[in-house]
């Protein structure tokens, strides 16, 4: 067989394993959405109306209509963004400390952090559960949100720290020279975050705001690696 | 206030003390820690020492007791828990990793050739990964129903074929849960084993191709030593995501027929929330613990040393 006709095939085998995947991965999903626009009579009629004859938007009205509806989004969405605010606040400090400082213990506590991670959040559920209890915190949007905090933490510091490796460590010396010492960084937090941009916008000595879209951006790394170039 | 005007209005004094302050770790970390402390340490230590009482989530005069542990322990259940568990994570594992580096492979290989629809079934694979636990347990309880909306029922009945008892036989039920974690989980797996592919040495391939190798030998001799320690920690990640669900499995079956599906996370659930036996859960809780740990060190031991890389 040809080099040529050997990567043709090869190129086959690809798309046939890909379409199989696909089904396996789309079919579910869109069996989802195809049960979501039949009416009760077509609903007990399975694949044989996959594409349903009368598609309705009914459904979505009655989900839409219930009344506790706005409830539930409107729980799911302050829950989200509080805890999420929350282990920002927790995490980004012990990331920078991680990722500028020089001390003893260091890979341990970041292991440390790890093993935590390994804990199922039943395990801790149970015994949570009865202080929550003790303390009248059952039922309460305080009690979910610390401690979904608490479960974000140890990841989110892994993340941050290794976002905060990707900024130069050379904007953080140029901002200390301008004027943001360390306690000032920890004072006015964003700051830490905000060195790069501190250097740009010298004029600037404020420079919070900016970094904590910063910080979650390099997640993608090309964008970060474009930021550092022009930041450079 | 700027930084630079608070330095300037604090006396020196106080400025090295906040200099050195602010140049010590622990004052960045004490967050971490008391958060850490207060909702993961003393929780994990007090279910150490409720796995030594009789505690209950109703009853206040825990005593303290090795009683319960034995109970636990010995419970006639408990081997059924462990198979389905060892089915279910062990099955996810060894799925999600051969499907998560499969899709990778092709997809990188698919990109490096410019075939059409790598996007889109990488894209697919992510919509998949996102759905909530408890979402995917009822797509795959429409699917595998036997009831007439069943979707892979109905497809068997358009062909004439027998219809399977997707989740009422406990033979198979095991399988669908399986099935369904699978899809859920193998996007993870894609993206990590997707990262670890690029970042291998392009140079080692074209060695290779100057020494005559075919494309399964590059596979089995630089592709798959050079992911090794991705495939470990990715095994790893696996083992204790899918050790913790119970979500998924209790809207998909329930833990039934029977007990089939009962893993030993829906087991401490059900032990602690519905018979209210916060004793017992903490012992088996401890069991997870421990099993969860015994495994991340086997997989450790296996990641190559440093000098090795």
């Amino acid at each position: 067989m040809s080099r040529r006709t050997g990567t043709r095939f090869g190129d086959f085998l690809s798309y046939l394993f890909m379409l199989v995947m696909f089904i396996f991965f789309a079919g579910p999903l869109s069996y989802l959405l195809s049960m979501a626009v039949r009416d009760k009579r077509e609903i007990y009629r399975g694949v044989a109306r996959y594409i349903p004859h009368n598609p309705t938007i009914d459904n979505f009205v009655t989900v839409l209509n219930n009344s506790y509806f706005p409830i539930y989004l409107w729980n799911g969405l302050k829950l989200a963004a509080l805890s999420g605010f929350g282990v920002l606040v927790v995490a980004l400090p012990a990331a920078y400390a991680f990722s500028r400082f020089q001390f003893r213990g260091k890979g341990l506590s970041m292991m440390g952090l790890l093993l935590f991670q390994m804990i199922s959040p039943l395990v801790i559920m149970v015994p949570l559960y009865r202080y929550m209890n003790r303390l009248g915190l059952l039922d309460t949007h305080f009690a979910v949100t610390m401690v979904y905090i608490a479960l974000g933490v140890p990841l989110a510091t892994w993340l941050l720290k290794s976002t905060i490796d990707g900024i130069p460590r050379s904007l953080d010396e140029a901002a200390m020279i301008d004027g943001c010492n360390r306690f000032g960084l920890l004072a006015d937090r964003p700051a830490a975050f905000g060195a790069g941009h501190c250097f740009r916008l010298h004029h600037h000595r404020h420079c919070r705001l900016v970094t904590i879209p910063r910080a979650f951006s390099t997640a993608d790394a090309k964008q970060s690696d474009a930021d550092r170039r022009r930041d450079l | 206030m700027s930084p630079i005007a608070i330095e300037a209005a604090s006396p020196p004094h106080s400025r090295s003390f906040m200099r050195r302050f602010a140049g010590a770790p622990l004052p960045w970390i004490m967050p971490v820690i008391v958060v850490i402390g207060i909702f993961y340490l003393y929780p994990v230590i007090d279910v150490f020492r409720l796995s030594f009482t009789n505690a209950t989530l109703i009853g206040d005069n825990p005593v303290y007791t090795l009683g319960t542990i034995s109970n636990a322990l010995s419970s006639p259940q408990l081997p059924d828990i462990m198979w389905a568990t060892l089915i279910f994570v062990g099955g996810s594992v060894i799925g999600q990793q051969i499907f998560g580096l499969a899709v990778a492979v092709v997809v990188i290989r698919g990109e490096k050739r410019g075939l059409f629809g790598t996007t889109i079934l990488r894209t697919t694979a992510l919509v998949a990964w996102v759905v909530p636990g408890i979402a995917g347990g009822i797509i795959w309880q429409m699917l595998f129903s036997e009831a007439p909306y069943g979707a892979l029922n109905s497809i068997l009945r358009l062909m004439h074929l027998p219809t399977v008892a997707w989740l009422s036989d406990p033979a198979i039920a095991p399988w669908s849960a399986l099935i369904s974690n699978i899809w859920r989980g193998t996007a993870f797996s894609m993206v990590v084993m997707y990262a670890a592919l690029k970042s291998i040495d392009p140079s080692l391939y074209e060695a290779a191709d100057v020494d005559g190798a075919t494309g399964p030998q590059q596979f089995f001799f630089i592709t798959l030593p050079q992911l090794r320690a991705a495939m470990l920690v990715n095994m790893i990640l696996i083992t204790i995501m899918t050790l913790n669900t119970f979500d998924a499995i209790i809207t998909l079956t329930g833990g039934g027929p029977g007990r089939a599906t009962e893993v030993i996370s829906l087991y401490v659930f059900n032990i602690v929330f519905r018979n209210y036996d916060l004793s017992g859960g903490s012992v088996l809780s401890v069991l997870m613990l421990i099993i969860s740990l015994g495994l991340a060190v086997v997989y450790a031991s296996f990641l190559p040393k440093e000098e090795e890389q």
